[in-house]
């Protein structure tokens, strides 16, 4: 039944899997439906050609778990080869071809790409990419022995076999260009390797950041524990501030953006521009970023803006001395979604402020959250409930300042601007989700993200929530209203406090 | 005209030309061969497999040849498989790989890609022993090699 089944046992020896012997076997059977005693076929006794071909469909995370399965996929499929492959599907060839180029290893034919990019590697990594095993493994061993595929590929029957890869869209036809695998043959296995390592980054930390003024006295790289790379970069004081970080071969897919910092003043986060910046890695110069339009964009007015964007557990920052909004580090999350459709992206990530001095942050990463990676997703806080019912009940300091009110979701639902009140609300989904009016002009989201105010789930959030807080406080939300908007600021009395601790089961989920 | 295949357990099939030569490796015998009434063996294929790769090139029939290189979408890429297809492939495991066995003897590369995709999805998001589990996979490592193995590959679980 399965002819071809026998000979392929051996994943080492399976070059000449085809036809060849296999027409020995056709033993004209009685009944074409019977299967006979032999096992069903299985992954493994698939051609090796096709296991590659296979291989080639995985992202690097699932072909590394899927050669540690046994030893036969792991011999035939762990090769230079596929690295290579793999490597081009995700980063583009120009891409490395460059980067070959500043190692020195350029291919013995020179067809070096005519629209590789004069400047693409950015600050952040050959700079400080310091010790790390890369580059020493670079200079000693960095060409291939085997010269596998220096002749075999481009005569590729087909001729279609590997064009895909090139990512060469500079070519304004991109069809008659002949992808060549020989371009940047000369990378050895474990040079791509160390360059995934490298560039595959979807978090990267401080220390990978490009941070104008760091080691200075202005900004330095302090040892923390808490921080989840060991390493924080600390803001002494700065009136330039200027964080940026780069990802690479960001793969097709919906993001979010992800900032974990630490903060003790609003200076650093109140009216800084968070920027995300989408370029294609095979053509743009990673220099010239000031200028490109930005994909999300947001600019905190108010500690009230930010906070509301962060996993804090304080709902209302009036209320709040400062030092309570941040328990340790917080996660901040970047309004709006950020859509990729190219492979070969990149993504520019920055903090910007070149107002006022400013002081008391720390950066401890920034990353990249796939919103369809059920391995990640957890990771967002749209997808996370926050309880903020502990800390919102606590008695304020003296009770000077209350604001009694409800979730900012009901007011939206009402159409009100819940911007322009203190609302507090006791257990809620994350603010990011609720979040309506983080931006301040919506035509500032462009280009591949979605802005929050159009999203369907910003929208959907508030009122499915809606009933939950409604059906309990009939009749007193318009008093609550009222008494929120004329409070604005003044002193709340003794009595606000009692109402205050009536109202917490609306918001019971 | 229509032309006659022969599978392994000799059953004879006859789909039109247009069909079949969406096998390229039958494409090229009928060219080898010229014009002939005679049916074509095809001796790696058991009949329940070759009347599903038939429903496929039936389906594919107008297709033009190698769509892959002309668009600008990503290829390698398994979340793009047409409904058609996506369903045309919900069969047993044993089935899936006698398909892309069949595909690739018969050098259908479309057939051969979406087989191909399928199985990456089913190995996407799992775990090295959740794959062993799905494909019956014998972990044939010395702990002391998978251990090696494993953080080898390290890496890749970081993000």
């Amino acid at each position: 039944m399965h002819p071809m089944t026998h000979q392929s046992n051996d994943l080492n020896i399976s070059e000449s899997l085809v036809d060849s012997d296999v027409v020995a076997t056709p033993t004209a059977q009685a009944t074409p439906t019977l299967v006979p005693s032999e096992p069903p076929l299985r992954l493994l006794e698939l051609p090796i050609e096709v296991l590659m071909e296979l291989a080639l469909y995985l992202d690097f995370r699932s072909f590394a778990r899927l050669i540690q399965t046994c030893s036969s996929l792991h011999d035939s499929l762990d090769t230079h080869y596929i690295w290579h492959r793999l490597f081009l599907i995700r980063f583009g060839q120009s891409f490395l071809a460059t980067k070959l180029k500043e190692l020195e290893l350029v291919p013995e034919s020179p067809p070096a790409s005519p629209t590789t990019p004069t400047t693409p590697i950015s600050p952040t990594h050959s700079s400080s990419k310091s010790g790390s095993s890369n580059q020493s493994s670079t200079s000693s061993s960095p060409f291939v022995e085997d010269g596998y595929l220096s002749s075999n590929v481009s005569e590729d029957d087909s001729g279609n076999h590997d064009v895909e890869e090139g990512g060469d869209k500079a070519d304004p036809k991109g069809k008659g260009k002949k992808f060549d695998i020989r371009k940047t043959n000369a990378a050895s296995k474990e040079l791509l390797i160390s360059l995934f390592k490298e560039w595959k980054r979807m978090v990267i930390p401080a220390e990978f950041m490009s941070i104008v003024h760091m080691h200075t006295r202005y900004w330095e790289l302090v040892e923390n524990s808490t921080s989840t790379f060991g390493k924080l970069a600390k803001l002494n004081s700065v009136w330039w501030m200027d964080i940026e970080a780069i990802f690479r071969g960001v793969p097709p897919g919906r993001y979010k953006v992800q900032w974990r910092l630490g903060l003790t003043s609003e200076a650093p986060v109140v009216n800084t521009e968070f920027r995300v910046v989408l370029f294609d890695q095979n053509e743009d110069d990673t220099t010239g970023f000031d200028a490109k339009l930005n994909a999300i964009q947001f600019r905190p007015r108010g500690i009230q803006e930010f906070t509301e964007q962060t996993d804090s557990l304080i709902a209302n920052t009036n209320r709040q001395p400062f030092k309570r909004l941040f328990k340790g580090l917080l996660t901040m999350e970047l309004p709006g979604e950020l859509i990729i459709k190219q492979r070969h992206s990149g993504v520019f990530v920055q903090i910007r402020n070149h107002e006022g001095w400013k002081s008391g942050l720390t950066v401890d990463y920034v990353r990249l959250v796939n919103l369809d990676d059920t391995e990640h997703s957890k990771e967002l806080l749209i997808n996370r409930l926050i309880d903020r019912t502990a800390v919102d009940e606590v008695p304020n300091d003296g009770g000077e300042e209350y604001y009694p009110s409800r979730a900012s979701s009901w007011f939206q639902s009402k159409g009100i601007n819940s911007n322009t009140m203190s609302i507090n609300s006791y257990t809620r989904r994350s603010r990011a989700v609720r979040n309506f009016q983080p931006i301040a002009d919506p035509s500032i989201l462009e280009v591949g993200a979605r802005s929050p105010t159009t999203s369907g789930t910003s929208n959907l959030e508030p009122t499915s929530a809606a009933p939950n807080q409604q059906q309990p406080n009939d009749g007193r939300t318009d008093g609550n209203s009222r008494r929120t908007s004329n409070n604005n600021g003044n002193n709340g009395n003794g009595g606000n406090g009692p109402a205050m601790q009536d109202e917490p089961e609306c918001d019971i989920l | 005209m229509p032309v006659t295949l022969t599978s392994l357990d000799n059953q004879e099939f006859k789909v039109d030309k247009e069909v079949a030569e969406r096998s390229i490796l039958i494409k090229n015998m009928i060219e080898d061969v010229g014009e002939s009434d005679a049916p074509i063996p095809l001796p790696n294929v058991s009949a329940a497999v070759l009347t599903k790769v038939i429903e496929y090139c039936e389906h594919h029939r107008n297709d033009p040849v190698q769509v892959q290189d002309e668009t600008d979408d990503p290829r390698k890429r398994s979340n793009d498989i047409e409904e058609w297809d996506m369903k045309f492939m919900q069969v047993d495991q044993e089935m899936l790989f006698e398909i892309i066995l069949a595909a690739n003897y018969l050098d259908i590369k479309p057939l051969l890609d979406v087989g191909c995709k399928t199985v990456a999805n089913i190995i996407k998001g799992k775990t090295p022993e959740e794959i062993r589990k799905a494909f019956n996979i014998v972990n044939d490592f010395t702990p002391e090699e998978e251990a090696q193995i494993k953080k080898e590959n390290e890496w890749a679980e970081d993000r």
